[in-house]
């Protein structure tokens, strides 16, 4: 599969079909694959593709504006290029996807916890999104690197269980988590969906708010950023994965992804042609909040 | 060389609390302990630096009531920073000249330094991505402490200042060789890059291709410089209600697009590659220049949580190429 990425990537770099080619490369530190940027057909034998590829690189299309990008995308990237794409943030002429089937990422900082190595780690590494993936195939592509995989519907079993748990305790959980936060957003920077030209945390007249790592100002973040995400978000858990103090920031999306769907029927990232699921007004929405 | 069984050292550390305020390694961070048994030793690098302890994340310099008479918070409590390693204590010295200046000393600051005091425990067992050698330093320098500790499994072997020493009740013993055998090892394990020349090298970056070059994945968070223990450049605000009101102090970082954001909207650092030429410069140029230190120690938390890997000793590697 990895000889089929690398020729493909040789190809359009070389008949000048794009003039980037983004993917991952193998990274400095154990259990970590880094994204890399390649513009010379030669380098194309860099890139790799292994279950340390947790990022999600379509955060870096839109620094490309004006020229057209090679993409090495799965199922969650892919999802993130239709959602910039109905977004209008780019045209989708202006990305070449090369699809991956995807059969899921390994969680780094649990392996390295029980001194795993990628030679014995197995599924118990999944991170979460990638264990109840329902989108594992690349939802548009230009070239597919192997055969598709089946897929799975969408589950949120861990949502469902932290639901049952009282309210109070839910609250702890909530407030424990944040209180980790140390406002360096990671999360946003590494999230492909959160590109607002000034985010609303550093907008000062209005002062949403204050710029210390206080309670309610950490709980305000996390919150309002997950919203702002709301049926936006594709799942591909790069906030979680990039959030140097491992909060559990994906309880808060993967919440919302759930009702979503059940509200909406809706999947971001999905349908290209779709419009946003809070972009859309139809006579059958359930409406149910107004009463 | 001096010894004391850990119990006894940790029996007094327990006695002193409440006289000293204790701070120790504590899950993610560098917290206040009321009891020894909540110290973590085991680990290596805490996520968040020592930093803290003298610069928190968020200080209050003064309040304020609503008849606008002004409260200032002074007079620290005299302070034990026990289990930071080695290029945490390098750290707060290379924090020293921007604070504590002749001039214009930080009071805040400068209390909590000077009532401090500093006792290190080396490291054994250095991860791969410290580079702490680089910098005329390693797991066991101990110039930066008043105490530096070297732990086996019952003992704890102490260098340092007597007083400190005599404090605890360490007990003349035989250490050296063992202190020797372990240092050796450890020293080993710590990768040494070459900084010969980096602030002419720098000096000598004329565009800013290379910074594009090395940053073009870098996502502009600030995971790097709020974990890394010489970053401290700080905002400051005023928060303001009816009844009165506070102003803090907060981290900032260079490599927030905000941050030299001008009230116009003009932005003169709003490219990716500027703000990526500001970190490196200010560590490794402008630092050393005005202070003859640089403003790094190699603990490698930026490698080792950076989201993306950018690796700065590969950035380094690169200049020197």
């Amino acid at each position: 599969m990895i000889d089929k990425i690398r020729k493909e990537a040789k190809r359009i770099l070389e008949e000048g079909i794009v003039s980037v080619v983004i993917g991952f490369e193998k990274g400095s530190i154990p259990l970590k694959s880094t994204p890399v940027f390649i513009d010379d057909p030669k380098e194309t034998e860099k890139l790799i593709w292994d279950k340390f590829c947790e990022n999600n690189i379509a955060t870096y299309i839109r620094r490309f504006k004006g020229t057209k990008v090679g993409i090495v995308a799965n199922g969650c990237c892919s999802r993130a290029i239709v959602t910039l794409i109905v977004e209008a943030q780019f045209k989708r002429e202006d990305v070449y996807i090369i699809g991956v089937p995807c059969e899921g990422m390994y969680d780094r900082r649990m392996m390295l916890r029980d001194s795993k190595t990628e030679k014995n780690a197995d599924e118990k590494y999944l991170y979460t999104n990638c264990k109840y993936c329902a989108h594992r195939n690349p939802v548009i592509y230009d070239f597919i690197a192997r055969d598709k995989i089946q897929e799975k519907t969408s589950q949120f079993p861990d949502i469902e269980q932290m639901q049952e748990l009282p309210l109070e305790e839910r609250w702890k959980h909530f407030n424990d988590e944040v209180s980790k936060c140390i406002r360096c957003y990671a999360c946003r920077e590494a999230c492909p969906m959160c590109y607002c030209e000034v985010c609303f945390v550093d907008v000062n007249n209005p002062k949403w708010l204050e710029g210390i790592a206080q309670e309610s100002d950490v709980a305000f973040w996390n919150l309002g950023r997950a919203f702002h995400l709301a049926g936006r978000c594709v799942d591909c858990g790069a906030c979680e994965r990039a959030c140097p103090m491992e909060i559990k920031i994906l309880n808060l999306t993967r919440k919302l992804n759930k009702d979503v769907k059940e509200l909406y029927d809706f999947e971001a990232g999905v349908d290209i042609k779709g419009k946003p699921a809070l972009g859309e007004f139809r006579f059958d929405d359930k409406e149910e909040f107004i009463r | 060389m001096k010894k004391i069984k850990k119990e006894k050292f940790y029996s007094k550390l327990n006695d002193l609390i409440g006289e000293y305020r204790v701070y120790a390694p504590k899950g993610d961070r560098i917290g206040e302990i009321r009891n020894s048994t909540d110290i973590e030793v085991q680990t290596l690098l805490t996520r968040l630096s020592a930093k803290s302890v003298f610069l928190p994340q968020n200080e209050e310099l003064f309040r304020w009531d609503k008849d606008k008479k002004i409260k200032i918070k002074t007079s620290e409590k005299k302070t034990i920073l026990f289990g930071i390693r080695p290029c945490d204590a390098s750290a707060i010295a290379a924090l020293d000249p921007t604070f504590d200046t002749k001039e214009f000393p930080d009071t805040y600051y400068k209390s909590r330094r000077t009532n401090t005091i500093i006792i290190s425990v080396g490291c054994n067992e250095p991860e791969e991505t410290c580079f702490c050698s680089s910098f005329n330093s390693g797991p066991f320098d101990d110039s930066h402490s008043d105490v530096l500790l070297m732990e086996n499994s019952t003992e704890f072997i102490g260098v340092g200042k007597e007083e400190i020493l005599d404090l605890f009740g360490f007990e003349e013993g035989d250490g050296k060789k063992e202190f020797e055998k372990i240092k050796d090892s450890a020293e080993k394990k710590v990768q040494e890059i070459s900084l010969s020349g980096i602030k002419e090298k720098l000096d000598s970056v004329k565009d800013t291709s290379f910074f594009k070059d090395i940053s073009n994945k870098c996502i502009n968070c600030g995971a790097c410089t709020f974990l890394c223990p010489t970053c401290y450049c700080f905002d400051i605000e005023d928060l303001n209600r009816v009844d009165g009101g506070k102003r803090v102090r907060n981290w900032d970082s260079c490599m927030f697009k905000i941050y030299t954001c001008e009230t116009s909207g003009n932005n003169p650092r709003k490219e990716e590659e500027l703000r990526m030429r500001q970190r490196i410069m200010h560590k490794f140029n402008y630092y050393p220049l005005l202070y003859d230190v640089f403003g790094c120690v190699g603990c490698g938390r930026c490698v080792l949580y950076c989201p993306v890997n950018f690796d700065i000793r590969s950035a380094i590697k690169k200049l020197g190429d």
